[in-house]
């Protein structure tokens, strides 16, 4: 039962510094709201209205409305170019497109033609948006015209309408976000939840150099305690501050900022797996350092290295090769993949493979720490 | 049966002897000293018997029981008090002495009653719920001794307890010592200061270069360099008639003269330094200071290891 007594102590310590409080759940929660905020995520609705004028009045005209009617587009009409302008300048709409006088019978006739695209300084998307169709008008009249060259120009009338019915080769589709990608909101919440957890779980483990540095490890160790209890002692309440740190930005994040954590289960599995990993690592970090001080530098720089290396601020698993694959030493990355799936519609078996990951990025410094232990003033 | 008993204690860190060989053993009711300079290996010594360093060689029984550094039941039989502060600087006094009376197995009720006890024979009844960072620097090291003796221990063991102390809080710390050797605790105490071995040591050993020179009680100590005083005379006038004069008075062994003082060898010189006083007044001697050099554990040292305690 001396571990139970050594984790109350430490947890007592942690709570009385404010430390937990500060770098468990205040700074991981306002960051989150903070860059959730700041940063426009892909769950920000975006619209843009296009006006069209159809000076040539040969059908062309309504004939990019009707197809533009399909897309999310909004599409309004103007009578005149002025017309146009003036909804541009008063914001109504944020782009614009100009079919020309004759641009029907000048198409037909293999002649130039031209297609006036009206845009907006300050909605640069718009604008682009407002070209993309233009050029994808034209490039509807070039088939046309190539086709009728082809046929030898037989029956000008009967090969436009078999171009039409031909099936665009291309075709753009809304399609649901995959699997694996989160909603910015949720994304930042676990990034912040996770790279923070590193930060208090390590200082807790370290918390055994700090025993030495303040001379209490002598007196812990002449006391009738197994090195094993202490062991126990100080990993137990390391796992309670990792419990609650976790617990209450879940809660928090999906209550203030409506995260999605997903299956509970998963986010338990992959919370454990995490704190696994952050005691393994700061373990390992406990018996390379010489001081207090300088092992919560260690873990310091550990600890922000592989969140940044994992994800934990942006997605870096979709950067370029190199990168990605160095993110796949961090289990930060491995514990984004995982709740990824735990929140999509991957498999519990995807979660738990991650979690495994994640478990091994702990075990393995662990188990080195472990045959060190007597770096950190564990004697046996 | 001993309380403690060490044999033939070894520790070597790199190429250099820390202990080499040390032996001692501590009865009952008995308060056992390591007198020693900084570096003599009393602290290596300490945390060997309580189990802290491993030893390279050697034997430690508490109460008959083998010692090692994994042992739970013979450490639980002591009290350890280190060196340098051990306490949480964040947690108040009652909680140090709760926190550390729990790993030696008090709790509930008689955890509480010991730890008002322990604050009151340390007089901290009133800071008791003060955090202990608050503390003044001899209150800290009351605090350091209190959960020493919060288990009751049956061996308590000080390392140089009062180092870094003010003298009125090292006058507190000695009396609390020499209170519970009074309760029937059998104490090792490491020092450097001859006084406070004298004063709290039933027993004493000598310690230097990580080997006990010599032990025994005061008495059997001094012995080994002569029981006699030595009177030194600072003095004006006739000195040589007057050192004369004085060999005929009873109890003195020898006298003489050089430099202006009369050197006076006697078997007590308390007893004796009234009657030496008048006879060299009427020899015609006009005395101006009196030193008395009585024999002690610092003499004993010196005749051991050629050196003061304090070089």
């Amino acid at each position: 039962m001396n571990y139970l007594t050594i984790a109350e102590k430490d947890l007592r310590q942690r709570l009385r510094d404010k430390s937990f409080f500060v770098l468990g759940i205040v700074v991981p929660l306002a960051l989150t709201l903070i860059l959730s905020n700041l940063i426009p995520g892909d769950d920000t609705d975006f619209s843009t209205t296009l006006v069209v004028v159809d000076l040539d009045g040969a059908g062309t005209g309504e004939q990019l409305m009707g197809a533009l009617s399909d897309s999310s587009l909004e599409v309004e009409s103007a009578e005149t170019r002025e017309a146009a302008v003036d909804l541009i300048n008063d914001g109504s709409a944020n782009s614009g497109i100009v079919i020309p006088v004759g641009f029907s019978a000048a198409t037909q006739s293999f002649s130039p033609a031209e297609i006036e695209v009206l845009g907006n300084p300050g909605a640069q998307i718009s604008t682009l948006i407002a070209e993309a169709v233009a050029s994808g008008l034209a490039s509807e009249v070039e088939t046309v015209q190539l086709a009728i060259a082809a046929t030898g120009g037989a029956d000008p009338l009967g090969t436009v309408d078999a171009v039409g019915q031909t099936p665009s080769p291309i075709t753009l589709e809304e399609v649901a976000v995959g699997d694996r990608q989160l909603d910015f909101v949720t994304y930042m919440s676990i990034g912040m939840a996770i790279f923070f957890l590193f930060f208090t779980v390590q200082f807790g483990i370290l918390s055994i150099l700090e025993e030495q540095r303040d001379g209490t490890m002598a007196r812990l160790l002449a006391a009738p305690l197994s090195p094993a209890e202490l062991l126990v002692g100080k990993s137990l309440s390391s796992v309670t501050v990792g419990v609650v740190s976790m617990a209450v930005l879940v809660v928090g994040s999906t209550l203030v900022m409506g995260a999605d954590w997903g299956n509970p289960a998963g986010v338990v599995i992959l919370s454990l797996a995490g704190i696994f990993s952050a005691m393994g690592i700061g373990a390992l970090l406990g018996t390379v350092a010489k001081t207090a001080e300088q092992a919560n530098s260690y873990a310091a720089i550990v600890a922000i290295t592989l969140g940044l290396l994992g994800g934990a601020f942006f997605p870096v698993a979709q950067a370029s090769g190199a990168l990605a694959a160095l993110s796949r030493i961090s289990p930060h990355s491995w514990l984004l993949r995982g709740f990824g799936d735990n929140t999509g519609s991957g498999h519990m078996r995807d979660v738990l493979i991650a979690a495994g990951v994640v478990v091994l990025t702990g075990l393995i410094p662990g188990a080195i720490a472990l045959s060190r232990r007597d770096r950190m003033g564990v004697t046996t | 049966m001993a309380v403690l008993e060490c044999r033939d204690l070894r520790k070597t860190f790199g190429d250099r002897d820390a202990v080499s060989g040390v032996s001692f053993f501590i009865d009952a009711e008995e308060t056992y000293g390591l007198l020693g300079p900084n570096g003599a290996g009393k602290t290596t010594t300490i945390s060997m018997v309580c189990g802290i360093l491993k030893r390279d060689r050697g034997e430690v029984h508490i109460n008959g029981q083998p010692l090692t550094t994994r042992s739970v039941d013979p450490k639980g039989m002591i009290g350890f008090v280190p060196q340098d502060l051990a306490i949480y600087p964040d947690l108040t006094a009652r909680e140090n002495l709760a926190f550390f009376g729990k790993l030696y197995g008090v709790r509930g009720v008689p955890l509480k009653k010991r730890v008002d006890e322990v604050l009151e024979i340390i007089g901290l009844t009133d800071r008791a719920n003060d955090q202990t960072k608050e503390f003044s620097g001899g209150m800290k090291r009351r605090l350091n001794i209190g959960i020493g003796l919060l288990h009751k221990p049956e061996l308590l063991v000080l390392d140089e307890p009062t180092v870094g102390v003010d003298p009125q809080s090292r006058n507190a710390i000695l009396e609390s010592v020499e209170v519970l050797s009074g309760e029937g605790m059998a104490v090792l105490y490491t020092t450097h200061y001859m006084e406070e071995a004298e004063r709290l040591c039933d027993r004493v050993g000598i310690i230097d270069e990580g080997d006990v020179k010599a032990e025994g009680t005061r008495r059997d100590l001094v012995k080994m360099v002569g029981t006699n005083d030595k009177v030194l005379l600072e003095a004006t006038g006739h000195l040589a008639p007057a050192a004369e004069a004085v060999r005929s008075v009873p109890g003195v062994v020898d006298s003489s003269t050089s430099d202006g003082t009369i050197t006076v060898i006697a078997r007590d010189a308390a007893s004796a330094l009234s009657d030496i006083m008048a006879v060299v007044a009427t020899a015609g001697a006009a005395v101006k200071n009196v030193t008395v050099d009585e024999p002690d554990l610092e003499s004993v040292f010196l005749h051991l290891t050629g050196r003061a305690l304090r070089d």
